[in-house]
């Protein structure tokens, strides 16, 4: 699904894999090897996607351990299209800072902080000491943002990246479904240069998802993101594709944006010698 | 027509003006316009494939008696310069009592209406209550199909609370737009699974996110194509092309897509299905 004229790679920021099954709600399991998304990115003509860690909930460090090793396995054979994310909570305290070093020696390139799962307030000190982390290493740090849940609101992440102002922070879902239409996540990101976009989960309003975002922050702090697999990649591109922007603007949400934050030259294979 | 199927739009708007300043966006950066005519609309249902439409009345939280009087004589304009092509849903606000009441039965008796739609997100009240019994009444009197805006997080608004209301009264066809909206709502089914023993409840997929599984396709397979609809909200915001794609991308059978996209509303709203 490239654009007419693209000529630059299409990258989605937020995807997962659960190759060993998962149950991500009571009703709903599902398996998704990386050869499986890299089927769907093939499909869609997407080149690069984010891979972000997700163990389960109320998961140990030692079961966070485990899951990235896993995943780690997994991209290795993709290591040329895959960027590994890990995935971090203040519940595991200082050995959590050591899961997350262990992991960024790896080769993953930023780090995964889900208010939303582990039910911690984002401005809550004991986060810093992963943002200092992140900062040190020079990751960007990935936030699962939700105005409609206590803890991950978008306002609150706009608090902690004002107190790391050299750190990207990428704010998910737009900040939540009840920002989306009047494009509220974005007029807050711009009380702060260092927080991010991004577009997944998102309703059909090409408009609030890219083309508003861009003209309060600018088309280099909105990124791409499906969500995959429970979402799907190909309903954002389109969405893109139906909006106003301009080819180059495009072209940035469309993957240059997140390559930069992690730090991927687009003729270069990813982690090459590392995962 | 979509891969051999007639194609109607369960949920559309036609807007003139402002929006509700609900949907203002803050920083004045990025403001766009929000009119959309019943000729933009019919163009973009002919670009699309889209056959028919439903197209709803709409009262925003500051609507008189008299704007909803006039939306519902407007509306029913539009309706009659394309005939064959829309369906008519008028709306109320509860809270304006008997006033309400007579507007749908006058929209219904004189403009032939065929839909009552609730909007308690933008009127403030608990659809469950009281107060939306006479309209009830109205609406068991006339057979009218009952739409309503379910909203996860407005007070009022909650898919639980339709549902409460629909076995108040089993008689009528409740159809609940947007299943709660909320993309971890719809990602973990609980809506489908919330109405599966409520058979009066038809779910219709417009303005959900991007999750073809939780909107399509796992709602045909917990209830029963015939009672999953497809919609796209599409007036000034939400665009129907992404919620074909959505359609499309869940994979459904032949049958079910046949029934989803198309005969499903033609069966509720009374439309030809040639």
């Amino acid at each position: 699904m490239r654009s007419v004229g693209q000529t630059t790679p299409t990258a989605d920021c937020h995807a997962h894999i659960y190759p060993l099954g998962r149950s991500l709600y009571p009703r709903r399991s599902i398996t998704f090897s990386a050869s499986d998304l890299i089927k769907r990115m093939d499909e869609f003509g997407v080149v690069y996607s984010g891979v972000l860690a997700h163990p389960a909930p109320a998961a140990t460090v030692e079961d966070g351990a485990r899951e990235h090793d896993v995943m780690a396995g997994q991209i290795k054979p993709f290591a040329d299209r895959l960027v590994p994310w890990c995935w971090v909570t203040p519940r595991w305290r200082s050995a959590g800072i050591a899961e997350a070093r262990r992991c960024l020696r790896l080769g993953f390139r930023g780090v995964v902080l889900d208010p939303i799962q582990e039910d911690f307030e984002l401005d809550d000190p004991a986060v810093a000491p992963l943002c200092t982390l992140a900062s040190d290493a020079g990751v960007p740090v990935f936030v699962e943002t939700y105005l409609e849940h206590r803890g991950a609101e978008p306002w609150r992440l706009v608090a902690l990246a004002g107190r790391y102002p050299s750190l990207p922070f990428i704010m998910a879902h737009l900040g939540g479904i009840g920002l989306q239409q009047n494009m509220t996540g974005a007029t807050l990101a711009a009380e702060v240069p260092n927080v991010y976009l991004e577009t997944s989960c998102t309703k059909s309003d090409p408009f609030a998802t890219f083309e508003g975002p861009a003209r309060i922050l600018g088309a280099e702090r909105v990124v791409l993101g499906s969500n995959q697999p429970l979402h799907h990649v190909a309903l954002n591109l389109r969405k893109l594709e139906l909006t106003a922007l301009a080819e180059d603007e495009k072209d940035l949400i469309r993957g240059l944006n997140f390559l930069r934050l992690v730090g991927v030259k687009t003729r270069q294979p990813v982690g090459e010698g590392s995962v | 027509m979509r891969d051999g199927c007639l194609v109607i739009d369960a949920h559309t708007h036609v807007i003139r003006g402002a929006i509700d300043s609900a949907f203002a966006e803050p920083s004045g950066r990025a403001t766009r316009s929000t009119a959309i005519s019943v000729d933009e609309l019919v163009a973009r249902m002919d670009r699309y494939g889209i056959d028919k439409a439903v197209l709803i009345a709409h009262a925003w939280s500051d609507s008189s008696i008299e704007d909803i009087r006039h939306e519902h004589n407007v509306i029913a304009g539009d309706i009659q310069r394309f005939p064959g092509r829309f369906v008519g849903v008028c709306t109320a606000d509860p809270r304006q009592g008997k006033k309400a009441v007579d507007e749908v039965r006058r929209a219904v008796e004189v403009q032939a209406y065929c839909g009552l739609k609730l909007l308690p997100s933008f009127h403030y009240y608990n659809v469950d209550s009281f107060l939306v019994d006479p309209l009830m009444e109205v609406a068991v009197k006339h057979s009218l199909p009952v739409l309503y805006c379910s909203q996860t997080h407005y007070y009022g608004a909650e898919p639980w609370r339709w549902v409460r209301l629909a076995k108040r009264y089993p008689s009528l066809t409740f159809v609940m737009c947007h299943m709660g909206i909320d993309p971890f709502v719809t990602e973990s089914l609980a809506v489908p699974y919330m109405v599966k023993d409520v058979p009066n409840v038809v779910l219709e997929t417009s303005a959900t996110t991007t999750d073809p599984y939780g909107v399509v396709k796992a709602p045909v397979e917990i209830l029963g194509p015939q009672r999953v609809m497809w919609g796209s909200d599409g007036g000034s915001f939400l665009h129907p092309e992404l919620e074909l794609l959505k359609v499309d991308l869940a994979g459904l059978e032949p049958e079910a897509k046949r029934m989803v996209l198309g005969a499903n509303a033609a069966r509720i709203f009374g439309f030809s299905e040639a």
